[in-house]
């Protein structure tokens, strides 16, 4: 018995509302946030698992604190017998077009006009069709991204209308999320995509109105921050009681991230208290193109995230701070019943490769007019790397969240060297605000303590 | 039927109660899988 490796405590002890005095523990094997009495925490920290009761050892183990294997399983070792019980689920990231029609300062892609031919169109059509009657799989996941998947409407619209009927007839899950920017969404388009089976937006926000009006200008100059909002807010209240979720993605970087506090009294007016609109930030990095001079240094990110959790919060706005679920694979590259196909049926392992100059044509895996239906797609270095021998040689393979993590970006961990997601730098703080939001009075801060899969 | 349900649910009750009774509390995280796992631009 002993102590988990996926476990990582606050650095505070907290005060219940009837006194008594807890410590955040976060089990990142089950995973869930738990907060134990101080007295248990103590006893951990000095390695007296068996002075407490066997009852007190049945939560911890319950909640993934302690183990009671002996410590046999590594982090990883746990890991991937997870990931192998989880729901057998195909990925498609599909690019009806490779345009867009804003020019964004940080983003690399490089647009041209035009939506897929007829022949890459059906190829698309068979190879969804079939994931969704081949009764192989508990869920079938299509994502509309682009470019501006938006641009091509009516591909997307002929193409979901097959999706979704077979979806109707099946045992398998149908559905599907759009990445969008949000310029050409109307209401009557949120509803019809809604009907074609999407029941995720991705919408981008790139801080307050008068910096989104100039950062994500249209290719003719013109705003879009308070057509995006009206139409966000009017949609979230028509689908309230649906299971329709908003995202609002804001990409932070050195010019906005001081300015987000305003750009979230602004999305308050309209989100505050909605539970189905959610705030997700994320620093922008290297696209193909040098975005040095607009990327943020990661420890001042770490920073001003803290901060605007605190003050989302505090907004009554929805966010997440930790996973709340295992990672069954880090992202569509790594996983082998994923695959993108862009608008002329070229395939990749990684949305980033094929709108991006020189990746588009190295980093093309495959042609779906090459493939039966049935065909895994063909494997390339980042196939099934979550589970390889080269996340043993990163710092995942001892990592505490490599349970809710998986292993991060295999592409930043290949180009840069350094893959992990922030949440692995300030998981202890978050623990923190975690018990805090949750009404807990923080009480002093911990001793010292050496997390077990750092 | 699954008849294991009720003793499953049984066993997770206990559980809760145990929680409840040695003075640990869950607090939810409200994340629904929205962060960023990993890094990917999103335009």
């Amino acid at each position: 018995m002993k102590i988990s490796r996926n476990v990582e405590f606050g650095t505070q002890a907290f005060t219940a509302s009837n006194g008594d005095q807890v410590v955040p523990a976060y089990g990142a094997s089950v995973p869930c946030l738990l907060m134990i009495p101080l007295h248990v925490y103590r006893s951990l920290m000095s390695r007296q698992i068996s002075s407490l009761g066997s009852q007190h050892v049945a939560v911890l183990v319950a909640n993934g604190i302690i183990d009671d294997d002996g410590g046999r399983q590594s982090a990883l070792d746990l890991a991937r017998a997870q990931r192998r019980q989880a729901p057998r689920v195909r990925t498609f990231t599909l690019l009806p077009t490779s345009y867009c029609n804003m020019g964004c300062a940080y983003c690399g892609q490089e647009h041209i006009k035009g939506v897929a031919a007829s022949d890459h169109r059906e190829a698309v059509r068979r190879r969804v069709s079939d994931a969704i009657e081949s009764g192989r799989w508990d869920r079938v996941h299509v994502q509309w991204f682009g470019g501006e998947p938006l641009l091509a409407y009516s591909v997307l619209l002929d193409l979901a209308a097959k999706f979704t009927q077979l979806g109707q007839g099946s045992s398998t899950i149908y559905d599907s999320q759009l990445t969008t920017n949000g310029s050409l969404l109307t209401i009557q388009k949120v509803d019809q995509l809604v009907l074609a089976g999407v029941n995720r937006f991705d919408i981008t926000l790139d801080g307050p109105a008068r910096t989104h009006n100039v950062s994500r200008r249209m290719k003719n100059g013109s705003g879009t921050f308070d057509r995006i909002v009206a139409v966000v807010s009017s949609a979230a209240q028509t689908h309230a009681s649906g299971d329709v979720k908003f995202i609002l993605r804001t990409n932070l970087t050195r010019q906005n991230m001081h300015e987000i506090p305003e750009y979230l009294e602004e999305v308050a007016r309209f989100a505050s208290g909605r539970s189905n609109i959610f705030l997700d930030l994320a620093p922008i990095h290297e696209w193909g193109n040098d975005v040095d001079a607009l990327a943020a240094n990661p420890s001042d990110i770490d920073q001003v995230e803290l901060e605007l959790f605190r003050l989302m919060h505090k907004l009554g706005l929805q966010f997440g701070m930790l996973p709340s679920e295992l990672a069954t694979t880090t992202c569509v590259a790594t996983d082998v019943a994923a695959e993108v196909i862009d608008r002329d049926g070229r395939m990749y392992s990684c949305v980033e490769y094929p709108l991006v100059p020189g990746q588009r044509d190295s980093q093309q895996i495959g042609q779906v007019l090459d493939l039966l239906p049935h065909q895994p797609r063909p494997a390339d270095v980042f196939s099934g790397w979550h589970a390889s021998p080269a996340v043993d040689a990163l710092p995942c393979g001892t990592c505490s969240l490599n349970p809710v993590c998986g292993g991060g970006c295999p592409k930043l961990w290949v180009d840069t060297g350094q893959g992990c997601p922030s949440f692995r730098r300030t998981v202890r703080q978050r623990l923190d605000l975690a018990a805090e939001f949750a009404g807990y009075l923080p009480a002093g801060p911990l001793p010292n303590y050496t997390p077990m899969g750092a | 039927m699954n008849e294991q349900a009720p003793a499953e649910m049984t066993q997770l009750e206990a559980l809760e109660d145990l929680e409840v009774e040695f003075g640990y509390a869950k607090v939810n995280l409200r994340d629904e899988m929205i962060i960023a796992k990993n890094a990917v631009n999103v335009c």
